[in-house]
């Protein structure tokens, strides 16, 4: 019952894995494209090095758990596929040509945000990251981490962040003020804040989904995730509505190369709108049916036990 | 066929949180008004850019009204927090006590909100802009209002005989919907005050 049960759960998480790939799709053509006009990738070390750290951290972790541990234990193929996948998405959304068209043309740089929050982070999330890269340190000093983490106030200070309710908000406020115009247009125009913006994109997201997949709602049995996925996808959808349905041109310094696409502005911002209107929400609500089917799983699971445990009470 | 029989006499006959039928009525409601901020939070913003006129006719509010009830709302969360744990502990003298301090704080708010219409600078009948304007603050008006009242008339009870066990339920119930109206309130400070100077 319970092999059963598990190989239906790997099914779902497959299912959203291949989800990601209507996403990443899109996002490949248009890098292609820009290849073909101008841009090539941008190397920068503030992304190649974290990255690469984080890659380092995680291959080194899961090696070593392995040897431990056996193939495949501790961290299953499937979550360190997760992760590879996860690299790959970051690589596409800030190293490839899509990252520098992201600067001339508005739909780009929406695509690149939608990458990073929809796609890339849950991966990340369900990779199971912490554990994997805390073996990459000797047992002294992941002893000391373990003792670090442990402390009373990172203690209180991960548990409410880590909260379905305040990271949803957290993550809706990243949205909503930098897709304010005065923030939107600083960011283009300074590359620090750029990279801001899209660190806390990424570590909202990372928030976001790793309360909604791991945290207390994980224990509680997915129903609040449900809940919290549909906020987000109708708040995202009214973002995304209000650009796509604009007459005025709110970003239109955001897009000078809109015309090689034949696009107007006001069209290229209508698209990005669209594409965060229909895309994300239709990721978020996948993401909350394959929740939803947990759930309702795990509540018919503990009928089941509590029908057999009955059972062996009458015998 | 043998019959179940049970004695339920030694359950208790109110709780606390979603343990309570009114708790679900509380929440339900929190999502049917939430919707409707939602709604109007995206009619405004909806009319702010595809509305000719909005850029002429969206002169910005006055903030001083507005940030006194912004800090005076928030501050209010301290007591609402206070008011729940010691309602849910039914200590009847502390219920009583903040009860009275929610009250007099709701009464400050509604003043802080009359003193607010009075100094807007667009009328509802002017353009769209004011419209929305004073229906998201009539809307929230009308939600401070209503837990005011309820507020008022729990102080009442707990004062006399009746402020024993359910009403205690009540009471945490009340300060669960206060914490709605204060949370849907900072969306719309955002929107009404602080988008149009942006």
């Amino acid at each position: 019952m319970r092999a059963v049960l598990s190989t239906r759960e790997t099914l779902l998480r497959g299912f959203l894995v291949s989800g990601l790939g209507m996403v990443l799709a899109p996002a490949a053509a248009l890098a292609h494209g820009a290849d073909q006009e101008s841009g090539g990738w941008s190397f920068s070390g503030v992304i190649l090095i974290p990255l690469g750290l984080l890659l380092l951290l995680y291959t080194g972790g899961v090696a070593r758990l392995w040897r431990q541990a056996g193939v495949g234990h501790g961290v299953a193929w499937w979550q360190a596929g997760c992760f590879a996948a996860g690299c790959g998405l970051l690589v596409a959304a800030l190293l490839s040509p899509l990252h520098e068209l992201g600067d001339r043309l508005f739909t780009a740089h929406m695509i690149e945000h939608e990458v990073l929050m929809v796609a890339a982070a849950p991966l990340f999330v369900l990779s199971r990251p912490l554990g994997a890269m805390l073996w990459a340190f000797p047992a002294v000093l992941r002893r000391y981490i373990a003792g670090a983490v442990r402390q009373p106030f990172a203690r209180v200070a991960w548990r409410g962040l880590n909260e379905p309710i305040s990271a949803t908000i957290l993550h809706g406020l990243a949205i909503w003020s930098w897709h304010m115009p005065v923030l939107f247009h600083a960011a283009l125009a300074c590359e620090p804040l750029h990279w801001l913006q899209h660190v806390s994109f990424l570590a909202s997201a990372l928030l976001f989904w790793w309360a909604l997949l791991n945290g207390a709602a994980r224990r509680r049995g997915y129903g609040a995730s449900v809940f919290y996925l549909f906020f987000t996808s109708m708040h995202c959808a009214l973002l995304g509505a209000i650009l796509a349905l604009s007459k005025n041109e709110i970003f239109v310094a955001a897009n000078p190369s809109a015309a090689q696409w034949n696009l107007t502005a006001l069209e290229d911002q209508q698209l990005g709108g669209l594409i965060m209107w229909v895309g994300a929400t239709a990721f978020y609500l996948t993401a909350a049916l394959i929740l939803a089917a947990l759930w309702i799983g795990s509540g018919s699971r503990a009928v089941k036990k509590i029908g057999s445990g009955a059972r062996s009470f009458r015998n | 066929m043998a019959r179940s029989v049970i004695d339920v006499s030694g359950l208790p006959t109110y709780a606390f949180g979603s343990r309570v039928t009114p708790w679900w009525g509380t929440f339900s409601f929190c999502l049917l008004e939430g919707t409707g901020f939602a709604l109007g939070i995206g009619g405004y913003l909806y009319l702010a850019v595809t509305n000719s006129h909005w850029a002429k006719d969206a002169v910005p509010l006055n903030l001083v009204w507005s940030a006194v009830f912004t800090i005076v709302l928030v501050a209010s969360t301290i007591p609402n927090f206070l008011i729940k744990r010691a309602a849910m502990r039914e200590n009847l003298r502390s219920v009583r006590v903040l009860l009275l301090a929610m009250s007099s704080v709701g009464l400050v708010l509604v003043v802080l909100r009359i003193m607010e219409f009075s100094v807007l600078p667009v009328r509802w009948s002017d353009n769209a802009y004011g419209s929305f304007v004073w229906l998201l603050l009539g809307l929230h008006g009308v939600h401070v209002l209503t837990d005011v009242a309820d507020t008022l008339v729990l102080t009442v009870l707990m004062f006399t005989r009746h402020g024993t066990g359910k009403r205690f339920s009540d009471a945490e119930d009340n300060a669960f919907y206060w914490y709605f109206v204060v949370l849907s309130w900072l969306p719309l400070y955002a929107l009404l005050y602080w988008l149009p100077r942006l």
